[in-house]
């Protein structure tokens, strides 16, 4: 089987244009699909052809796969790429474009299903040799099956939807009468959100790490691990900040866990890029979380370390290629480190941000890389997920990276827009960070600490004279009340 | 004379500024103290100095938002006339706006419909969560400026109760 001399790029912004330029280095030709509010995007302009697509919500296009299959066939593309997100977990999506002829650069569908839904997969993880959280077996039948559960496996206790994400229908319980409370709102939340109300009882690590395992595995029975990441900095149970190797893995401890998550990723017949992501406790114990069956955000920082472009491999796996090394081919440099950028306001909540960029710019320099899908004069609207970029910087040390990332991030230009930069920075700096001392709820748990710091009279006086002297309201040739209303894009 | 105009930092200290131009510097009036300062074009961004410090800077202007970026951080700052943010501070109560920017998904409403305090207006959905907005006051709809499906902005309006003059006597 030969590589596909056409692929199109299911997705939009920053991850597009990732996967387009590794086509490109491929000499792949590339499709990119958009709606309308991208249609002066960088993916669209870094693609060989352009296919737009129509939908209800601009998010509903990317969604819409009768629309991608048909975009297809419109310009010749032999296989798709789904980044992540929209319909990159979709078996249903994948199964359509087998039927279509078209190949899904991805796993098999049987093995997204499989690990689609939580409590199925963990079954499948404890089946594999996986270690799992001690807990109820299936979902919990009434409130006092929950509460026997939880006598049983010890307080405290995590009270989970089957159908869950993002937080939602989730409750931790100290004791018997916390668990009743709990149940009652995890599996009501649950309902409402999911439409699926049942809940499973596990027990609650307190400050746990999140620690994910990437693998690939080909169409001839070759399954690597490419390491771990710590993806501990959440918030919202989103990550923020990445890295890897983790400051808490050490070299055994990388082979082992990285052979339970080759076991799973063989005892589910999975193919492609994969991640099985564990939390990992204060006492060594690592527990199986998730699979992703898709490329994750995060994956630049093991790309930096290991040398392997995972979107290539995934391409060739898809095209049937065997893999052309083994475990001990990959090896491990250096450390990296990523931050994601969003438009959003961290001193206020974390509340996502619009408006228009109207300046842009992104450094660069050794050991950075910068992946981002915006253009300068482009509208950040709420209609999509609000990252604008991954900021990642690679160095021999973790001290190295750290600071590295930290003047990258100070360099970073984005105006117009209120941007989380200056945030990232400053956890980068904490002292606790740099210790390597990261939980899940690290950033709720030093909130005040990484507030903004007051800033000097001098420098405030600064910003006071620049803004003064740029604007045109200080400026006497504009001083007209009326056509100010009307400058709104005017730069000094 | 007017009063000055005020310019704040990422909304929280405002400080009044004046300037005098001559030529391509000025002299800056910041909270009634003097200093000698300029902005002028350098590589694709500009160069600011003050006094006697000198720091590379970019920057873009969108209306009364003056964006900057200069020592190693983004900053946002607005450019606040007293007199005219004095004179147009509406009535609270007449007109919903949004608290994130977002997308509409039920609109309850339609002008001339007469509705109570705590009555949900719309619905919008930010960050994957719906919320309700409710009216804060009892009294008619005067318009909806969103529609179903459309995204908007923070702070954009979304419904406007009629105004109501206020009562000759109490």
């Amino acid at each position: 089987m030969s590589l596909p001399s056409k692929v199109l790029v299911a997705n939009r912004g920053e991850i597009a244009v990732r996967i387009i330029r590794t086509l490109r280095r491929m000499e792949i030709e590339s499709v990119a699909v958009y709606h309308a509010l991208d249609a002066d995007g960088r993916a669209v302009r870094e693609a060989d052809e352009a296919v737009e697509l129509f939908g209800e919500t601009p998010v509903g296009a990317y969604l819409d796969s009768e629309a991608i299959i048909a975009a297809c066939a419109q310009s010749g593309a032999e296989a798709v790429h789904p980044g992540f997100g929209f319909l990159s977990e979709n078996a249903d999506f994948a199964e359509a474009l087998a039927a279509a002829g078209i190949l899904f650069i991805g796993p098999p569908p049987d093995a997204m299903r499989a690990m689609g839904d939580k409590i199925e997969s963990k079954r499948l993880a404890k089946a594999a040799g996986v270690p799992t959280l001690p807990g109820s077996e299936d979902a919990v039948a009434d409130v006092d099956e929950a509460i026997a559960v939880a006598d049983q496996i010890g307080y405290p206790v995590l009270l989970k939807a089957s159908a869950g994400g993002g937080g939602k229908g989730m409750r931790t319980a100290a004791d018997a009468d916390a668990c009743r409370e709990a149940f009652e709102r995890a599996s009501s939340e649950a309902l409402a959100s999911f439409g699926d109300g049942r809940v499973f009882v596990e027990r609650f690590v307190e400050r746990p790490r999140h620690i994910e395992i990437q693998v690939l595995a080909d169409t001839h029975g070759t399954v690597l691990h490419l390491g771990e990441r710590e993806c501990s900095i959440q918030r919202r149970y989103q990550k923020v900040i990445e890295e890897s190797p983790s400051p808490a893995v050490d070299e055994v401890t990388r082979e082992r866990i990285g052979q339970t998550a080759i076991d799973l990723a063989r005892a589910v017949g999975y193919t492609s890029a994969g991640t099985v992501e564990m939390i990992a406790d204060d006492d060594g114990g690592f527990y199986f979380l998730e699979m992703n069956t898709r490329l994750q955000v995060e994956h630049p920082v093991t790309e930096a370390v290991t040398g392997i472009d995972i979107v290539e491999q995934q391409v060739r796996i898809a095209a049937g290629e065997p893999l052309s090394f083994g475990q001990d081919d990959v090896h491990f440099n250096g450390h990296a480190i990523e931050a994601r950028v969003y438009a959003e306001d961290a001193d206020a909540g974390f509340l996502p941000a619009t408006g228009r960029l109207g300046v842009v710019r992104f450094p660069a320099g050794d050991g950075l890389r910068v992946d981002h899908g915006v253009v300068e004069g482009q509208e950040v609207t709420a209609s999509f997920d609000p990252m604008i970029a991954k900021v990642i910087a690679h160095a021999a040390t973790r001290e190295e990276a750290i600071e590295r990332l930290r003047s990258a991030l100070a360099a970073t230009v984005l105006l117009g827009v209120i941007t989380n930069t200056s945030y990232l920075e400053r956890v980068l700096a904490s002292p606790r960070f740099k210790a390597g001392d990261t939980h899940t709820g690290f950033l709720d748990e030093h909130r005040d600490a990484l507030a903004p710091r007051a800033l000097p009279a001098e420098l405030e006086r600064c910003l006071v004279a620049a803004a003064a002297l740029a604007s045109p309201r200080f400026d006497p040739r504009l001083a007209a009340p009326e056509p100010l209303a009307e400058m709104g894009e005017w730069r000094p | 004379m007017s009063r000055p105009f005020e310019i704040g930092i990422d909304s929280e200290r405002s400080h009044a500024v004046e300037v005098a131009r001559h030529g391509d510097s000025a002299t800056l009036t910041i909270d009634g103290r003097s200093y000698h300062g300029s902005l002028r074009p350098a590589g694709d961004g500009y160069e600011l100095t003050l006094e006697d410090r000198t720091e590379r800077v970019w920057t873009y202007v969108s209306g009364d938002t003056v964006w900057l970026h200069g020592f190693g951080a983004c900053w946002a700052m607005s450019v606040i006339d007293p007199e005219k943010n004095l004179a147009t501070t509406a009535l609270s109560g007449d007109l919903a706006s949004a608290p994130m920017p977002g997308t509409m998904i039920n609109v309850g409403v339609a002008p001339g419909d007469a509705v109570a305090a705590g009555q949900t207006l719309v619905v919008i959905e930010s960050m994957k969560m719906q919320s309700e907005i409710i009216a804060e006051r009892d009294g008619i709809v005067d318009r909806v400026f969103v529609a179903v499906g459309e995204t908007f902005d923070r702070g954009a309006p979304l419904v406007s109760l009629e105004i109501v003059a206020e009562p000759e006597e109490a």
